[in-house]
């Protein structure tokens, strides 16, 4: 069997013009909602970083090992879209090394890290530079209570900054279903409303941004069979079919099935939606399968399956 | 034209090095030049101290000042006209750029990461990390530690209780921490779930196997300066024994010399083994499971957190309370036998999840 030593590095590309964020998706007509899910063994930090550098800089670290996107024609002051990445279950420093060494950004200056935690209010989120194309916002630091308020006031002071310039806003979310599991224990009725608002929420927030949300598809959260009726199993299973139903790609990061290799960290597959993303803005989806290597220093290498 | 060996020439010019001045052959064959012609060809290294050799001969005042400039002592430096520099300028940790940043929030938690004896840089991502209180564990952990900040989370299946022991030994290892020097505590802990009276079985640090210890204890009782054992002493010498000491006396240093070697020769397998652990000696101990920590902890050390009947909200308020109490150390937290049906009453997962997501922002915010 060949090991990934033989094989030939690929570019990463999600969409059918070989990009990893098609020009096509960054246009004002449409806003895509785009699914990231992720397993316990596969953390998808690595293909966030990526991602972000190709929205900010329309460049990408993946498969090199130093990577400068200041020879890019585009700066974080004026960046090819501007991104706002608002986790809720990791904090700064999870990312502060990675985005450092990639794209150049340390997220834990207040230039970059918008506090949010004094009632999401307007006055904390204007620390954050108006001119700077990136947001970090950090849930799990600044508490969740108002996550929706300030993500919405966020997003419409970027709208109102980048009208003239006409760029994109890209919205990150990790891991927000965990909003579902902190409610207190109610009905399985009143948890279904639950998630129905919740993504009727993550709706409002599409027609303003592109949408990235990164999730778990593990196999022990995704159980149908489930007697009780407040599994977490079955919120999750709930929330995710519902998302897959409105989403336009999904990108999933699984360990390998034969089991664990040295040279392998894990498979990465592409697939379309439910929604069809070529009648909407011209370009489609490339289904396509990866195996990719992470090693300690965060340099990533991709090949094809 | 002659050609001639490289050497030879060498050898000619008067007061040069020929290569090998040990060499007695070469010194008994030629006599040596004085080292004060060498001085003239060679400036004197400014800072270096003189050597033996040119202090012994008068040294030529002309070249003396022309090479060796006065050096200056290094410091601060008294300018007329200016104000004194501050004496903290010298200091590193004063001046470092955690220091001067307006949160001095930030700056305690800096200071505590360079000084505290428990804590090293990762070997792969230089985060400080902490030791588990278990060796094995720590390398498995592969930063050799557990990173500051972070969680580590012991899923036990089937009937064994070793959780429990890899908490005692998380907990020994902060209280052998805080007791290195006792005039600066540097590590608290905070048990959830549990009383005063579950520490009181923590593993001692581990000093050698019975026969070790019973000898050391031999050894001290021994050297104790009473009469007992100086007649004891006395008693035991035989005449031979006598007789051989007065032959060589040398035999008895001999011997002490001998184990000495012994001594050093198993520090260095150990230094061998950890590799950068005499550069962070108090880093982790070697417990002993079957000994007990002696005096146990007490409320310097650990503050336990009983779980409250309903609601996971007043712990997590206590454990908050206690980490703003004891800002200026570090800080391990301790939740053994978590969510076991005869400690945790009946929680709903939402609640559980509460609890443990608040636990990680205070990791994140602390």
């Amino acid at each position: 069997m060949s090991s990934t030593s033989d094989l030939q590095q690929q570019d990463l590309s999600l969409y059918s013009d070989n990009t990893p964020i098609s020009q096509k998706t960054l246009s004002p007509n449409y806003n895509s909602l785009n699914l990231l899910l992720n397993s316990q063994s596969n953390k998808p930090t690595w293909l966030i970083t990526s991602l972000i550098e190709s929205c900010l800089f329309d460049t990408n670290y993946i498969n090199k090992f130093t990577n400068n996107p200041e020879n890019s024609a585009y700066t974080i002051a004026s960046p090819r879209s501007h991104v706002v990445f608002a986790s809720f279950i990791n904090g700064s420093r999870v990312y502060s090394k990675l985005f450092k060494k990639y794209l150049k950004l340390d997220i834990e200056s207040h230039q970059f890290h918008s506090q949010a935690h004094v009632k999401g209010s307007l006055q904390t989120l204007k620390r954050g530079k108006q001119t700077n194309g990136f947001q970090f916002i950090s849930f799990l630091e600044d508490g969740f209570e108002n996550w929706f308020d300030t993500l919405i006031n966020k997003l419409e002071q970027l709208r109102k900054g980048t009208k003239e310039n006409r760029k994109k806003i890209n919205l990150f979310l990790e891991n927000p279903e965990l909003v579902l599991y902190l409610q207190d224990q109610s009905p399985s009725h009143q948890q279904r409303e639950a998630t129905n608002e919740l993504l009727s929420k993550l709706t409002q927030l599409n027609q303003l941004a592109n949408v990235f949300i990164v999730s778990s598809s593990d196999k022990q959260l995704l159980d149908w069979s489930s007697e009780l009726n407040n599994d977490l199993s079955l919120i999750h299973s709930d929330f995710l079919l519902k998302l897959v139903h409105k989403s336009d790609l999904i990108v999933q990061l699984k360990a390998l099935t034969t089991g664990r290799a040295d040279d392998v960290t894990g498979e990465l597959k592409v697939s379309r939606g439910c929604l069809d993303l070529t009648s909407s803005i011209g370009v489609d989806a490339s289904e396509k399968e990866y195996i990719y290597l992470a090693n300690k220093e965060g340099a990533i290498k991709l090949f094809y399956r | 034209m002659s050609f001639r060996k490289r050497s030879e020439i060498v050898k000619t010019v008067p007061g040069g090095a020929t290569g090998n001045d040990n060499d007695s052959s070469s010194q008994s064959a030629r006599p040596r030049q004085p080292p004060l012609q060498r001085s003239s060809f060679r400036p004197a290294v400014p800072g270096r101290a003189t050597g033996p050799s040119s202090s012994a001969h008068p040294v030529n005042p002309l070249t003396a000042n022309r090479f060796t400039p006065q050096i200056r002592p290094r410091g601060p430096v008294s300018v007329p006209g200016r104000n004194p520099v501050p004496s903290s300028i010298n200091n590193p940790r004063i001046n470092s750029p955690a220091a001067q940043s307006p949160n001095s929030a930030s700056s305690q938690s800096s200071q505590l990461l360079n000084s505290h004896p428990g804590i090293k840089p990762s070997i792969i991502t230089s985060q400080p990390c902490t030791s588990t209180g278990s060796n094995d564990l720590d390398l498995i952990l592969a930063h050799q530690g557990l990173p500051v900040g972070h969680s580590l989370l012991i899923e036990e299946t089937g009937t064994t209780d070793f959780s429990s022991t890899l908490a005692k030994l998380f907990l020994a290892q902060g209280v052998v921490h805080n007791r290195i020097d006792p005039a600066h505590l540097n590590t608290h802990e905070i048990l959830v779930g549990f009383d005063q009276t579950w520490v009181k079985s923590l593993p001692g640090v581990y000093k050698g196997s019975s026969r070790e210890r019973k000898k050391l204890a031999v050894k001290e009782r021994e050297s104790k300066v009473s009469v007992s054992n100086i007649l004891d002493q006395q008693n035991q010498r035989t005449p031979e024994q006598e007789k051989s000491q007065a032959q060589n006396p040398q035999q008895s240093n001999m011997k002490i010399a001998w184990r000495y070697g012994l001594q050093k020769q198993q520090k260095k397998g150990a230094d061998n083994d950890t590799g950068v652990s005499s550069q962070y000696p108090h880093y982790n101990n070697q417990f002993d499971i079957t000994s007990t920590l002696l005096p146990a902890a007490g409320s310097y050390d650990l503050t336990p957190v009983p779980l409250a009947p309903s609601s996971f909200k007043q712990t997590i308020q206590q454990i908050e309370s206690i980490i703003k109490r004891y800002k200026d150390r570090l800080i391990r937290i301790v939740i053994p036998l978590f969510l076991n049906p005869v400690i945790y009453g009946d929680y709903s997962s939402s609640e559980i999840l509460q609890f443990v997501y608040k636990l990680r922002s205070l990791l994140s915010n602390n």
